[in-house]
């Protein structure tokens, strides 16, 4: 129920139909793309950095890869120079054409200073950004499993029905102690190995990926006990600060569905999961939750106030950030 | 003696330095210099002074002793006192408009002097007497302005609807939101940060029709004052702006009146005596009436159809007020206003089958102010107004369906009420201090919105309502302020200003020192310096697009600390030849606790309230503005009008919003042009015209798309993103646009008609209203356009004056 919202549009709707409309130009300047740099730097880990261009909001296609000419955003005729602890590194390789994958000889250590300054002769502004990375952080990890059955709503070929669904879950407690001298931003994924399915033939395919489960938790500390669900849980230190901490999530799988039966038939054997602790630096964390409220931002557009995602690149748009990953597997 | 008394006042101001703040002591040290000049024998003059006509009082007419040279004015309701050593006296009265009087005596005890003021229409010169004026060159006000309800009526009005705060947003330093709209931006300060008093009670929602008119109505309005900074410690509870709109009494000689008929609405005023010379009334009403036109129209196109459609939108403005004189020292006044949009929606359904269905909206909202004032003359010196005052502002929408299945209804209320007591005493010991000290107390009612919804189905039946509580706010003001004159080159005034607030079991309270101070330079030249603190305790939740009747105010909360404003303004002044006076202001604020909602929230709830969770809805910040004011003024003559610009700046910062960065404001408008012009060529024609230019607010835009990379780091991105420079990073297009209007006058044998032939928007020329992204299919190319609502638009409306 929202009335006030319908009404109001009813209004905006009527001063639409009395008004006159009148294009606004932009000069080329304003129009003009920008480079995107994204970085994100583990230590002792290959870095790579993607170099892609803006694309300006009224050339907007349907293949958000691409620009209006048809060509894919990777731009392939950038120099990257790498800058560590203040001296010049390298200039990084293009290992991948159309996505704009540079990679560097250097391996970056911890609490290294990385700088970068990106330029490419079709885009105008030189763009540059530097990022400190964290330490790396220790972990321990428990798990558990767990089985819960629920009746869910189901509609499936014309048909609607009410069936069990049988869930196993899998719970992770992760101990790890927070530094209690400086900011401390963390992440947490699960992912496991994914054999993509062919949807034209319905078999399985090949390829494995890393794919990021949904993992769930309703830390009281944290999060106050409200429940979380996404791809990646990012927090900051403000309520563990300096404490040895335990904090639990978990993930969940279908083992049974009437309606589904054909799909989990595929593929029966269970996939290694990958737990995943990311200790951020401040502007990898700025980043991702910025990004996160972005997609989350409500639908009532007009009336909402814009979520930026934050940059810390000058004269472009994207993330150097930091982050030391702490894995373990199942 | 003179020297004792000095020590005292500096033994006094020493103690009180060691008990009391700063603020206070620098105030108190003026008061008890008071004596210092009493100490020869001194009688008063007093009065009233009005118009002859009408008998309707004047307010800042002066008088003024030739031989002492000194000098008073009169107040809010005419009354003027003068205290001058006994000897000779060369009085002259005048204010503008009228003629002058001159009156000599021998000043030997305490006299009442009440004076009529005959018409002066040839008048060619401005003659308030030097020294006195509380604006303007001499006096010791800055960032005022007062302008005569006649120059704002003689001003070219969007569809012929004279309209004080369009007029107001004419002059340097205030700006308008949206084209078109009655928003008010004064000195980088948002619209809820304005007090608007309609005879010195506030009103909550001055618009009708989503903020493109004011619920102003002209004919029934006497004076407009305008105080931009250097608030008078009187006021208090706003940050930016003082409006502060006085009444017609009403005629006490004969029974006049005022009608008018436009396209867009029709007016009546009459006012006239009760009781001659000692009660009168004052009532106008105001009626649009596009919903006359649109019902019938509708019915008549869908005649014979099995659905119908009705749409009507109306407002309508009621300003009463009754004066009674009891005797020379005491006059009540009782005045009433209330004010209403209405927007009714109908749509029915029927068909042989005997099928129904309806649904009907009905939306209303609207300021409803009463006001009961009593002015005692204690004294000679002593004037003293008590008002019991009320005001409030509600929204009330229902939607009611009716079908086969059943009924359902919804409806959404919210608004405010306050019942104030207030007392103001006029003070004049002598012809250098004119003191001011009153107090208030007012009990507020804040009704955050509540929604209901009830349905009577076939198998469902439910009512649900979902709301906040009451909140009620107590508040308390005081004040003390002295307009005084240390010699004739400096003349200031000090006050200091108490507020205290006492909100879910939480007080705040705030000590606000006001001062502007004018030194002479010569006779045509001075300047001025003046520094106030103002705090506000209400917030309007409001969108940041346009004016909404649903724009909520809530008090401040334990969480929620009152907004402050600090202001710092200096200026020149000069008087040119042909009663033409130039200032050059410039001025820096500081404001804090200043509120924004954060990115990505919305005005509304997920069951569409506004003021559930506003708390976490928004970010605390501070924002600072400063600029320039240049204003040319010329307000007697054939030809007035003044030419204002404004070069401004308004920035925000909040830690949360733009990463910390700083912001420019929403309305943040770097130049602003306003140029108004009216001309008399006989009492039959005169023409008036306006011309306004001002750079592109604000908008945020975000002008740069950009994917994250599916994977980086191991994380999974995946998305396309928009990239915002900041907030408000983008500049609307330019405005401006010319407006004329000509007045043809004709006296009958009973009455005077005027026809008006208004143009609005001359040249046609398209001002933003909103942008959006549009997609074009001839050019298969996205767009960015914006929308303008306001083309050119002539008018005709026919007065008759009686």
């Amino acid at each position: 129920m929202k009335p006030l919202f319908y009404i109001l549009s009813l209004f905006i709707s009527i001063v639409a139909l009395v008004s006159c409309e009148d294009v606004i130009e932009f000069d080329e300047d304003e129009s003009s793309s920008l480079l995107v740099t994204h970085i994100m730097a583990t230590p002792d880990s290959v870095l790579y950095a993607q170099i892609t261009k803006s694309v300006f909001f009224l050339d907007i296609t349907d293949d958000p890869l691409k620009d209006k000419n048809g060509n894919y955003l990777g731009v392939t005729n950038a120099e990257v120079k790498l800058f560590v602890n203040g001296t010049f590194k390298e200039t990084m390789a293009l290992i991948s054409a159309d996505s704009g994958i540079y990679k560097a000889g250097y391996i970056p250590q911890e609490k290294d200073e990385i700088r970068v300054v990106v330029s490419s002769p079709t885009i105008k502004e030189v763009a540059e950004g530097s990022t400190i990375l964290p330490q790396k952080i220790v972990i321990s990890v428990d798990t558990t499993v767990s089985y819960k059955e629920e009746m869910q709503f189901s509609y499936y070929n014309g048909q609607s029905s009410y069936d069990t669904i049988r869930w196993k879950l899998t719970h992770f407690t992760i101990h790890f102690t927070d530094n209690a001298t400086e900011e401390n931003f963390y992440g947490v994924a699960v992912l496991e190995d994914d054999i993509q399915i062919d949807w034209t033939t319905m078999q399985l395919g090949t390829d494995s990926v890393d794919n990021p489960l949904e993992i769930f938790t309703e830390d009281k500390i944290i999060f106050d006990g409200n429940k979380q669900d996404a791809k990646i849980l990012i927090f900051e230190d403000d309520k563990i600060n300096g404490q040895a901490y335990s904090m639990s999530v978990y993930v969940k799988e279908i083992t049974f569905s009437a309606t589904d039966s054909l799909l989990l038939n595929l593929d029966p054997t269970p996939k290694t999961k990958r737990l995943k602790f990311y200790s951020f630096n401040k502007d990898a964390f700025l980043f991702l939750s910025s990004a996160k409220k972005n997609t989350a931002s409500s639908g009532m557009s007009f009336f909402s106030e814009p979520n930026q995602v934050y940059t810390n690149i000058k004269h472009g748009i994207g993330i150097i950030g930091g982050c030391s990953v702490a894995v373990k597997e199942y | 003696m003179f020297l004792i008394r000095i020590q005292k006042t500096i033994l006094i101001s020493y103690f009180c330095q060691k008990l009391l703040p700063m603020k206070a002591t620098f105030l108190l040290f003026f008061i008890f210099l008071l004596p210092f000049y009493s100490f020869s024998q001194h009688y008063t003059i007093s009065g009233y002074i009005t118009e002859k006509k009408s008998g309707e009082t004047l307010i800042g007419a002066s008088v003024y002793d030739n031989i002492s040279k000194k000098g008073a004015i009169t107040n809010t309701y005419g009354f003027y006192t003068l205290t001058l050593p006994k000897s000779s006296v060369q009085l002259t009265y005048s204010t503008t408009g009228f003629k002058k009087k001159e009156i000599a005596f021998t000043l030997n005890k305490d006299t009442i002097i009440n004076l009529d003021f005959e018409d002066n229409l040839e008048l060619k010169e401005l003659i308030v007497s030097a020294n006195i004026a509380e604006t303007g060159v001499r006096g010791s006000q800055m960032s005022t302005i007062n302008i005569p309800i006649s120059q704002i009526k003689s001003m070219p009005a969007m569809m012929g609807e004279v309209d004080v705060i369009k007029a107001l947003q004419m002059l340097p330093g205030v700006q308008s939101g949206t084209e078109g709209s009655s928003g008010m931006y004064v000195r980088g300060g948002g619209p809820d940060e304005n007090l608007m008093l309609l005879d010195g009670v506030p009103v909550y929602n001055a618009n009708h029709l989503m903020g493109f008119f004011s619920v102003f109505n002209a004919d029934a309005i006497k004076n407009v004052t305008l105080y931009k900074g250097s608030f008078p410690a009187r006021f208090g509870s706003r940050l930016s702006s003082v409006i502060d709109i006085t009444t017609n009494d009403g005629n006490n000689k004969h029974i006049h009146g005022n009608a008018s008929i436009g396209l867009l609405s029709s007016k009546l005023s009459i006012e006239g005596p009760i009781i001659k010379e000692k009660t009168t009334f004052s009532l106008s009403g105001r009626r649009s009436y596009i919903d006359l036109l649109t019902k019938p129209l509708m019915n008549s196109y869908q005649k014979g159809e099995d659905s119908k459609t009705s749409f009507g939108y109306y407002f309508y403005d009621v300003n009463a007020k009754i004066t009674h004189k009891i005797n020379d020292k005491h006059r009540l006044f009782v005045s009433f206003y209330n004010g209403n949009d209405v927007i009714s929606t109908g749509y029915n359904y029927s068909n042989s089958d005997n099928s129904k269905t309806s649904m009907d909206m009905d939306w209303n909202w609207g300021n409803t102010i009463g006001a009961l004032r009593w002015n005692w003359r204690i004294a000679p010196k002593l004037f003293c107004n008590t008002t019991l005052n009320y005001t409030s502002y509600l929204s009330n929408i229902k939607i009611a369906m009716d079908g086969d299945a059943g009924t359902m209804g919804m409806g959404y209320k919210s608004g405010i009420e306050d019942q104030t007591a207030r007392i103001d005493l006029d003070y004049n010991p002598n012809v250098y201090n004119e003191i001011k000290v009153g107090g208030e107390y007012t009990y507020h009612t804040f009704k955050p919105d509540v929604t209901s919804f009830e349905a009577a189905l076939t198998g469902f039946d439910t009512t649900v309502v979902n709301g906040n509580n009451n909140v009620y706010p107590h508040e308390v003001n005081f004040y003390i302020e002295d307009n005084v004159t240390l010699n004739k080159y400096i003349k200031g005034n000090i006050g200091l200003h108490y507020s205290n607030f006492y909100v879910q079991e939480k007080t705040y309270q705030s000590l606000e020192p006001r001062a502007s101070v004018r030194f002479m330079l010569n006779q045509d030249l001075s300047f001025k310096i003046a520094y106030c603190e103002m705090s506000q305790y209400v917030h309007l939740l409001a969108s940041n697009s346009i004016s909404l009747p649903t724009d909520l105010w809530v008090p401040v909360t334990k969480r929620v600390e009152p907004m402050k404003a600090k202001q710092f303004s200096a200026g020149v002044f000069y008087k040119l030849p042909a009663n033409i006076e130039l200032s050059v202001e410039g001025y820096y604020k500081k404001m804090d606790n200043l509120i924004e909602y954060k990115e990505g929230e919305s005005l509304f709830s997920e069951n569409g309230s506004i003021a559930e969770g506003w708390e976490e809805k928004i970010e605390i910040g501070q924002g600072w503005s400063y600029g320039m004011e240049i204003l040319f003024e010329k307000s007697v003559g054939k030809t007035t009008g003044w030419i204002g610009y404004t070069l401004a700046w308004a920035n925000r910062q909040f830690d949360n919003i733009s990463f910390g960065n700083t912001f420019p404001a929403k309305y943040d408008r770097r130049h602003d042009l306003s140029i108004t012009l009216s001309h008399k060529f006989s009492r039959k024609l005169d023409i008036g015209a306006n011309w306004i230019f001002g750079t592109g607010t604000t908008a945020t835009l975000g002008t740069q798309l950009f994917n994250a990379p599916t994977n980086l780091g191991g994380i999974n991105y995946g998305q396309q993103y928009t990239y915002y420079e900041n907030r408000n990073n983008f500049r609307m297009p330019n405005s401006h646009r010319l407006d004329l209007s000509v007045n043809f006058h004709k006296k009958l044998k009973w009455a005077e008609r005027t026809w008006n032939i208004s143009i609005f928007n001359v040249y046609n020329h398209k001002n933003a209203f909103i942008i959006f992204t549009d997609y074009d299919s001839n050019t298969k190319q996205n767009q960015l356009k914006q929308l303008s609502i306001l083309p050119i638009l002539p008018s005709v409306s026919y007065s008759l004056k009686f």
